[in-house]
């Protein structure tokens, strides 16, 4: 079975990664995360450097991927086998990520376990595209 | 796709992930340390470390050389048109990076105009759910696989245990799927051998149909009604 990618979504239905995706200013990012998703997706399991735990924190974990020198951050959870929730998107600076992005993703890791919150498939940048391309 | 920017990115994330993805999980199914890896590949350990993170991007080919004699495994470095990295991305999943080494995976040729698909077989396939079939000569490993829609594959070990609860699991989802094609690949065996299965109690023979896993279509005369 392959891992499952879910992102953090408002009851609302706002879903704040792909708010956060779209954001980016850098397309260069995007696919950056992307294809590292995808990768991880088929992987059986994710070695230290792929994943780490995001020390002081509970059951928060942290992706490091980079693309053009800039050091993005993906915060997230697991919860059910080889299901993964993304819960805020950040930027790491000066080897540290904001705190401002912690707290969030704190934040909402809390709302979804009180159901104030949810949790939504991923979908890839351009999918759309990558579809009409293969065929 | 469509954005330059976001394709030169794609295609250095590609190669980065799926190096790292394919080093660290052929290690670990080998159970091998970085340690061992690199004395096997003749590098140090935080060497192993470094190719193994999906940021690092400055491999060089005679490296991987190294680390795929390491894994007994073939290496390919080839460019490719960005419809094929799309279809690989729509097709990736679990046993993407498990790549078995020659021991496991030594391919003899097989004749593929030898290749005629048993409608007993194949009728038999389609609508029973046990199936127990094996080699009548030969062995190791090959593969079924089902049409139409998408393909629906069922590796199968020549030990007849494995083959007939894995054919089981293949032969539901081909009912779900109203098959009209069932095809076979005999990998580790001398070609064309010839297969014995039973299906509802009654034995059916014929010549295991071989297919060509790299070309997607099957030729006209191997579909079958």
């Amino acid at each position: 079975m392959a891992w499952s990618f879910f992102d953090y979504a408002e009851l609302t239905g706002r879903n704040k990664i792909r708010e956060w995706l779209d954001g980016l200013a850098d397309d260069a990012a995007r696919a950056a995360i992307d294809f590292r998703l995808l990768t991880m997706a088929a992987m059986p399991s994710w070695p230290e450097g792929w994943v780490s735990k995001y020390r002081g924190v509970s059951d928060l974990y942290e992706f490091r991927i980079s693309a053009n020198r800039v050091k993005y951050r993906p915060l997230g959870t697991y919860f059910g086998q080889k299901r993964y929730l993304i819960l805020a998107g950040a930027i790491e600076k000066n080897d540290k990520i904001p705190k401002w992005d912690l707290e969030t993703a704190c934040a909402r890791l809390e709302k979804v376990r009180k159901n104030e919150g949810c949790a939504v498939p991923h979908e890839f940048d351009s999918s759309d595209d990558l579809e009409a391309d293969a065929e | 796709m469509r954005n330059k920017a976001y394709r030169d990115a794609a295609v250095a994330a590609h190669v980065s992930n799926t190096i790292a993805a394919q080093i660290a999980t052929m290690r670990e199914a080998h159970g091998w340390t970085q340690t061992v890896l690199a004395e096997r590949s003749g590098m140090r350990q935080s060497r192993i470390s470094v190719l193994e993170d999906p940021n690092f991007e400055n491999v060089e080919v005679a490296t991987l050389r190294r680390l795929a004699s390491a894994f007994d495994v073939a290496l390919t470095v080839k460019f490719i048109p960005f419809s094929e990295l799309a279809k690989w991305t729509s097709e990736i999943g679990e046993g993407t990076f498990s790549i078995p080494d020659f021991s496991h995976d030594a391919l003899p040729s097989v004749d593929a105009s030898q290749a005629l698909i048993p409608s007993n077989i194949a009728t038999a396939i389609a609508a029973t759910t046990t199936i127990d079939a094996q080699l009548a000569s030969g062995g190791g490993m090959f593969l079924l696989r089902g049409y139409p829609g998408a393909p629906v594959d069922c590796p199968v070990n020549a030990t007849a245990g494995l083959f007939s609860m894995q054919l089981n699991e293949w032969a539901r989802l081909l009912r779900e799927n109203e098959p009209r094609v069932a095809v076979a690949r005999v990998k580790e065996a001398p070609a064309p051998v010839s297969a014995v299965g039973s299906a509802s109690g009654n034995l059916r023979q014929g010549t295991v149909p071989t297919f060509d896993l790299a070309t997607p279509q099957l030729p006209d005369n191997r579909v079958l009604n």
